[in-house]
């Protein structure tokens, strides 16, 4: 886990997954407004 | 510069192998469903949490075997994966639905998560497991398993051997409760929405609470489900609470004076992903094709991170926490499963909400 007292480098763990989830959201609108299908999405099809 | 580029190499390796078992954990997701539909067993009991982390466990021994482990160990990341999951789980956390059928379901989560979380706390404290541990534990069994922990986990800066062990707990605990509630609620005679109350009051993952509504009903499933929105629907809360007792009480130095910044760096700020998502979901902005997408994404973030639980277990340090936090766990779990039927009972029975 991310310690406090130690000197962090980068954005750290957590904003990453919030920085990948809204990248993963962003696709999936952008996709569906050009309504691109999702067969990568599916559960393996 | 050399010692560097090796680690990104190795952790590049690390990752792929971490993107192939988990297509390979979905390969085998489908063919174990479809061996049981052949079977005449419509619901798949083994669910995929299981099958990752199984899967990654004798990966990991191979890895150890050939003493290869250390260096594609920087690939697994654990915990990445399960807040980018969790982020993107939040695309079916539908609040307005929680507002509109859920207000049973609301009051069902708040008995529960205070009951459970503040007995498993007492216990703990009995069995003088450690402060993160006990946060960790106490979330986990309270409000919904593996995402409560992690989010516990950031709050109050537990070990990761910590979530490790209380992951595997919630996994292998999930299991024989989605086969034995619809069961025992069948015994006894419960109707589908008080069943449906119990199961998604009491199971720890989302998966297996879907998996024990789908065996006793529809209505069941629907119930279910709306009573473990409700309980998702606490991470944030109790993330913020933990991370401000822990900064206040648990960890003040005397001669500091806790500040609203020091809480705010322990917050786990994934949650704050989670509740965006969350809204958008609830207002509408997104499509049910979206959520649908953004949900099966979330199933595989979620399969890399128990991949990876798999990968990193070590029998060896989980065997020196010892056998306290399984009995506590299992105790909770007891104490939740009495306090879940007689809450569904009372809430859903009696009053009728």
């Amino acid at each position: 886990m991310n310690d406090p007292k130690k000197p962090r480098r980068g954005l750290g763990e957590d904003w990453w997954s919030v920085v990948i989830g809204l990248l993963a959201l962003v696709l999936v609108i952008a996709t569906g407004l050009a309504k691109v299908p999702w067969p990568l999405f599916g559960w393996l099809r | 510069m050399t010692a560097n580029r090796g680690k990104a190499l190795g952790a590049a390796l690390g990752f792929s192998l971490v993107a192939a078992l988990a297509v390979c954990v979905a390969e085998f997701d489908v063919g174990i469903a479809k061996a049981f539909a052949g079977r005449g067993v419509a619901q798949n009991p083994l669910e995929y949490p299981l099958v990752a982390v199984a899967l990654g466990l004798v990966a990991n021994a191979l890895l150890r075997g050939t003493k290869t482990h250390d260096s594609v160990q920087p690939g697994f990341r654990t915990e990445l994966f399960l807040k980018v999951g969790l982020v993107l789980m939040a695309a079916g956390l539908n609040i307005t639905a929680i507002a509109k059928q859920g207000a049973g379901g609301l009051l069902q989560a708040l008995v529960l998560v205070t009951g459970v979380f503040f007995f498993t706390w007492w216990l703990a404290t009995r069995l003088r497991l450690p402060p993160q541990l006990k946060a960790v534990m106490a979330c986990a069994v309270s409000i919904c398993g593996v995402s409560a922990a992690i989010a516990a986990a950031g709050a109050v800066l537990a070990k990761k051997k910590e979530i490790t062990y209380v992951t595997a707990l919630v996994i292998v605990t999930a299991l024989p409760l989605m086969v034995l509630m619809p069961w025992l609620a069948r015994a006894i005679g419960l109707s589908e929405t008080v069943a449906g109350a119990w199961f998604g009051g009491n199971i720890d993952t989302t998966a297996a609470v879907v998996g024990a509504g789908t065996l006793y009903g529809e209505t069941a499933q629907q119930v279910a489900s709306v009573v473990k929105m409700a309980q998702n629907a606490l991470i944030g809360v109790a993330a913020f609470f933990l991370a401000t007792y822990f900064v206040v009480k648990v960890e003040r130095v005397p001669s500091e004076r806790p500040s609203p910044g020091l809480i705010w760096q322990r917050f786990p700020k994934f949650v704050l992903g989670f509740l965006f998502v969350s809204v958008l979901a609830s207002t509408g902005v997104l499509s049910t094709g979206a959520i649908a997408a953004l949900k099966t994404l979330s199933k595989w973030a979620f399969t890399a991170a128990f991949v990876s639980i798999g990968l990193e277990l070590s029998l060896k340090e989980l065997g020196a926490m010892g056998w306290k936090p399984v009995v506590v766990y299992l105790s909770a779990t007891a104490f939740n499963t009495a306090l879940a039927l007689g809450a569904a009972w009372a809430i859903f029975g009696l009053l009728g909400l």
